[in-house]
Parts: structure tokens; C-alpha cells; sequence
């Protein structure tokens, strides 16, 4: 009952949204300037995500922000490389020792 | 008692625990308490509750510094002060945001026991009279209060708030078993988690609209003054901060998420009755102050069911109720006649508590601001690395992150489309309970809906949502003649 009552409403209420189109600005006003960002940022998290159980959380959180800094932001390979190496460590230390939660290992054994 | 050196290092190591675990994503006062519950066996019942219960009411503090720094929601309540908090701090008032939410968070949580220390009882058998059709009709108020204070369409609030209802579905049906809408995917049974839901519409899908570009490069260095509020703006926190106090509390004591519903109702509120509603959003004092406010003080409003009548009003609450009885301390209406050590105990220690949560967050401003001056282009990625460890680790679940990803880009596309997804993450926390709740009544009128008419209590709370409800469409109406009229005048002109 629960789903199809909320289904119900939203529909009411995009159907209202839809009467009230002609107050609001033109589709063409939307600024999709950072589609391109945005859809580069995704696809790295999402193959961070992926490469989490497999690779661990070291070597993919560590290659996360290293492709985010090098292939999003265009820094320097090196300081892009220290920067998310030392990040990462410290996030280990943080959630695995400090706050005890377990990690995933996968390739390392710790 | 309570002032014994002994409990007092109890109710500091509580709340220190406390404000760390609401500054981090993904583990929230709920996982703090279960986790430090067996380390109070050998401690005795007053020193527990008191070290237990300083990290329920100082993760509500922590929870604010990552809503302001970095826009990650730290705990669910502090899913409104991401959006004046974080505007403020990109303002280069971050200190400022932080000072005004750790002073309403002190005031209302002081109010908050002060409130609960006098009117324990006779709130509490009031709140007893709440039976489902009553949080049906509470609850349907609520979020139509909610769209109505909002400035922005009030539909368009109804059909977010809707949203996130339909999505709360997901997962075990509690009545039948049945799984909706899992996909035959196991994780699913469980349901939608906030934390995922939250963390990806304000913190991922912010990150998503923010090319680093965009962002200043200038290193912000605040001076000791900037770190403060300015004279104006305690101004503008003073009402909200006694507003949202007196909302939280009262909205505390119901059972269910309220310390997230009271944060949502006050910025609504706030927005609604402010002479410049169009600042919220945009660093509005207000938004910061009344939330925040709301949340401290309806944290502390749970414990009066709790404490009075024996009843949990969440799962927290609970958990401190389990350690209380560990101890072998029953709370309830006997609570205070044979236990008045632990009772009062506990109550002398909220009044500490809040004291030490002040001295430890107001310090700390000038290490927190600090945050802000790390490069844009080198935080966010520290950011969703944050969100991804801290999503990951609510349920040790990867299909979290992928719905974190998945409200990421549903983030995204409603800021582009001028939707406020606050009212979706509402939704969603009250759906169990409003699904629950409706479903009760309608077996304890055997499918009648006449039932929600039949009692006074509904009754009234469901006229006061018509009234709220024609009060909108009188004033969309009369806004839709105002805008005719203004065209009519160009013809009228013309024909002259």
C-alpha cells in the first residue's frame, strides 16, 4: 500500500510541477559546464569502489585520490603521489588503529 | 555525585568519544555507544549512563564540524547545517558557524535539562496518549509544516518528501516479510541506510557540482577577532537559538528520529519567519543557529520517555536503556524513588556535559578553521575518500558506496533543477515509522480511514495541515493574479 500511495502522490505532484512549467526559467538557462568534471570525478570514485575488495583498502583509496589529483586536477605526479600515499596511511591509522573498524585487506595481509 | 572527580572523567571521556564519532561519516553516536557499552561492565551504573549518554549529546556537537568545514552530513541532524553552515565557512566565516553552533548547541542543551529536570513527568503521560493514528496525523503535519516554512515551491517539497518516503519502502516489508523493491539483492533486505543517502546528496553531490576552478585559491588566514562571531551576528542567533531550544524539546520527547526532524522543522522555521529568507542557503546565521539548537535540544527531550516512563523513543536511546539495565538500574517510573543516585546523577551530569562540550568545541575553532585552508583541489578527494571509508563501514556493505554514488548523481541533477533534497533525506527517516504508524491504524480500524477523523489528537493535528495546506494555495493563487495582473497592465496601456 505504502509504495503505491507515494507513487500516487508523486505523480500528483510532478503533474502539478509540470502546470507550474511555464514559471519557471527555460531548460537552456541550466549551467552544464561541469558535466565533464562531474562525470570524471564519478567514474574514478566508481572505479575506486570497485577496486576496493579486490585491491584493499590501501592500494585503492591511495589510487582513488592519486588519479583524482593527476587526471582531474593535473598536479604534479609526484606531490600527487606523497599526498595520497601519507593520506591514505593516515585514514589507515584513523579507522583501522584508532577506531578499530575493520579494513579490507585484499591484496596485503593487513 | 556528579561532581565527584570520578564521574566527571567519565562524562569527559564521553563526551570527547562523542564529538569525534559525529565528526566522522559513517559512524554515529549509535555504533560510539555499542562499541564503549562493554567497557562499563566493570563500572558502576552512574558512571556508565553518564559516559554513555555524553557521547549520544556530544556527537550532536561533533556532528556540526564537518556539516560547516567540509559539508559532509558528520550525523544525521546535522544534515541542515550543511547548507548555511558550509556557505558560511566558504564566506570566510567558519569560525563564526562553528562558535554560534557550539554556543546553541550549549544553550539548548542546558535548556534541555533544565526543561527536563521540571516537566519530566507531566510531558512524558502526554506523550503517552500518542497512539499510531496519532503519529500518522503528527507525522503528516510535520512534513506538510515543513513544505509550507519552505520558501522555495511547496509542492516540489511535498514531492521530494515523497520521494524519499517511496524509498524508505524499500527493503522487508516488518508486517509481512515480503522484500520490496531488493532486486534480489541481499543488502537491500535491510533497506536504504541515511548515512549513504545523506553523505551522497550534500557531500558527493556537491563535490560533483564544484570543479576546483570555481573554488578561490586564496589561502583564507583568520585573525584570533574572525574567528569569532561579530556583534551582528550573535544578534541573529539569539532568537533562533531559543526557538529551535524550545522546538527541539518538545519535538524530543515523541518517540522516533526527532533529533533529525526537530534540526529539519527549525531551519524551516527559521526560513519561513525571517526577514530575509532569501540569505538562507547562503550563510544565513540563522540556519546554522536554529538547527543546531534544535537538535541538542530535542537529544536531550528523549531521555524524558526514557527516564520517566521506561520507554526507548529510538535506538540509541536504547542501547543506554540496555546499559542501565545491565547495571541493574530499570528505568522507568521508579526510576527516581529507587535509584535517586543514579537519577540525579545523571541529570547533574548533562548540566557538566554541556559545560565541558563548550570548553572542548570553542578551543578547537581555530585547529578546525584550519581544515579550510588545505587547497580545494586537494580536500574534496580527501573528502570522498572519507565518504567512501566512512559509508563503507556503517555496514561493512559495498552496495552502501553504490548508493552513495547512485544519491551522488541524484544530488547533482536536483541542484541543477532547483530541487531541495533536504526534504527527501526527511522522508526517508520518517518512513518506517509513518509506514508502521499508518498501518497500525488502519488495522485497529480494520481498514477504515475514518479512524484518523475519530480521535481528537489526529484530528486537530490533521486540520492543522488543511489550514496549512489552503494558507499555500490561497498564496500561490493570489501570487498568480499579482503576475496576470502585472501583464494585463502592458495591453491595458496599449489599448489607451
Amino acid at each position: 500500500m505504502m509504495p503505491k500511495l507515494m507513487a500516487g502522490l508523486m505523480m500528483v505532484f510532478a503533474a502539478f510541477v509540470v502546470i507550474g512549467a511555464a514559471d519557471s526559467p527555460p531548460l537552456s538557462s541550466v549551467d552544464w559546464s561541469d558535466r565533464g568534471h562531474a562525470a570524471l570525478v564519478l567514474l574514478i570514485t566508481a572505479g575506486g569502489v570497485l577496486a576496493y575488495r579486490p585491491l584493499g583498502f590501501l592500494i585503492a583509496m591511495a589510487l582513488l585520490v592519486f588519479a583524482l589529483l593527476v587526471l582531474v586536477e593535473r598536479r604534479n605526479v609526484l606531490i600527487a603521489a606523497g599526498y595520497s600515499i601519507g593520506l591514505t596511511l593516515f585514514a589507515y591509522w584513523l579507522f583501522g588503529k584508532a577506531l578499530k573498524s575493520p579494513l579490507e585487506r585484499g591484496l596485503l595481509w593487513f | 555525585m556528579a561532581l565527584q572527580p570520578e564521574v566527571l572523567w567519565y562524562a569527559f571521556i564521553g563526551c570527547l568519544v562523542g564529538t569525534l564519532v559525529g565528526m566522522l561519516p559513517g559512524i554515529g553516536p549509535l555504533a560510539g555507544i555499542s562499541i564503549l557499552l562493554p567497557l562499563t561492565f566493570g563500572l558502576d551504573a552512574t558512571k556508565a549512563i553518564v559516559m554513555l549518554a555524553g557521547i549520544y549529546y556530544g556527537s550532536q556537537y561533533g556532528g556540526s564540524t564537518t556539516s560547516i568545514l567540509l559539508r559532509i552530513p558528520g550525523e544525521a541532524a546535522s544534515v541542515m547545517t550543511c547548507i548555511d553552515g558550509n556557505a558560511m565557512a566558504r564566506k570566510g566565516r567558519a569560525g563564526a558557524a562553528l562558535c554560534i553552533s557550539a554556543v546553541g548547541s550549549f544553550v539548548a542543551g542546558t535548556f534541555g535539562v533544565v526543561m527536563l529536570t521540571l516537566v519530566a513527568p507531566p510531558l512524558a503521560v502526554f506523550a503517552l496518549r500518542f497512539g499510531p493514528p496519532e503519529y500518522t496525523a503528527l507525522l503528516v503535519m510535520g512534513l506538510i509544516f515543513l513544505a509550507y516554512m519552505s520558501t522555495s515551491s511547496l509542492v516540489r517539497t511535498l514531492l521530494m518528501a515523497c520521494l524519499g518516503l517511496l524509498v524508505g519502502t524499500i527493503g522487508i516489508d516488518v508486517m509481512t516479510g515480503h522484500f520490496r523493491f531488493s532486486f534480489d539483492i541481499a543488502e537491500l533486505g535491510d533497506g536504504i541506510g541515511i548515512v549513504p543517502v545523506a553523505v551522497g546528496l550534500f557531500g558527493l553531490g556537491e563535490i560533483l557540482a564544484t570543479p576546483s576552478r570555481r573554488v578561490t585559491a586564496e589561502v583564507i588566514r583568520p585573525r584570533l577577532r574572525e574567528l569569532l562571531p561579530s556583534r551582528d551576528e550573535w544578534r541573529a542567533a539569539a532568537w533562533p537559538i531559543g526557538r529551535g531550544s524550545v522546538l527541539g524539546f518538545v519535538i524530543g520527547i515523541i518517540p522516533g528520529s526527532a533529533h533529525i526532524i526537530s534540526s529539519f522543522l527549525s531551519y524551516a522555521l527559521e526560513r519561513r519567519i525571517s526577514r530575509t529568507p532569501g540569505e538562507f542557503g547562503k550563510g544565513a546565521v540563522a540556519g546554522v543557529a536554529g538547527p543546531e539548537s534544535a537538535n541538542n535540544a530535542a537529544s536531550t527531550g528523549a531521555f524524558v520517555p526514557m527516564l520517566a516512563l521506561g520507554i526507548p523513543t529510538g535506538p540509541v536511546i536504547a542501547v543506554l536503556m540496555a546499559a542501565l539495565l545491565i547495571h541493574g538500574v530499570p528505568p522507568g517510573p521508579t526510576l527516581v524513588s529507587d535509584h535517586p543516585n543514579v537519577f540525579w546523577g545523571f541529570i547533574a551530569s548533562m548540566y557538566v556535559g554541556n559545560l565541558m562540550l563548550l570548553a572542548l568545541n570553542l578551543p578547537l575553532v581555530g585547529v578546525f578553521v584550519n581544515l579550510l585552508r588545505i587547497p580545494y583541489a586537494y580536500l574534496y578527494p580527501l573528502i570522498i575518500m572519507f565518504c567512501v571509508i566512512g559509508v563503507y563501514e556503517v555496514n561493512n556493505s559495498i552496495v552502501d558506496v553504490w548508493i552513495m554514488l547512485i544519491m551522488g548523481v541524484l544530488g547533482y541533477a536536483l541542484k541543477k533543477f532547483r530541487f531541495d533534497p533536504a526534504p527527501l533525506v526527511l522522508g526517508l527517516v520518517i518512513a518506517p515509522i509513518f509506514e508502521m504508524s499508518l498501518r497500525q491504524s488502519l488495522i485497529m480500524s480494520d481498514g477504515a480511514w475514518m479512524i484518523f477523523l475519530q480521535r481528537p489528537i489526529a484530528l486537530t493535528l490533521l486540520a492543522a495541515s488543511a489550514g496549512l495546506l489552503a494558507l499555500s494555495a490561497i498564496g500561490a493563487i493570489s501570487r498568480r493574479k499579482d503576475w496576470r495582473a502585472k501583464l494585463a497592465q502592458p495591453e491595458a496601456v496599449e489599448k489607451l
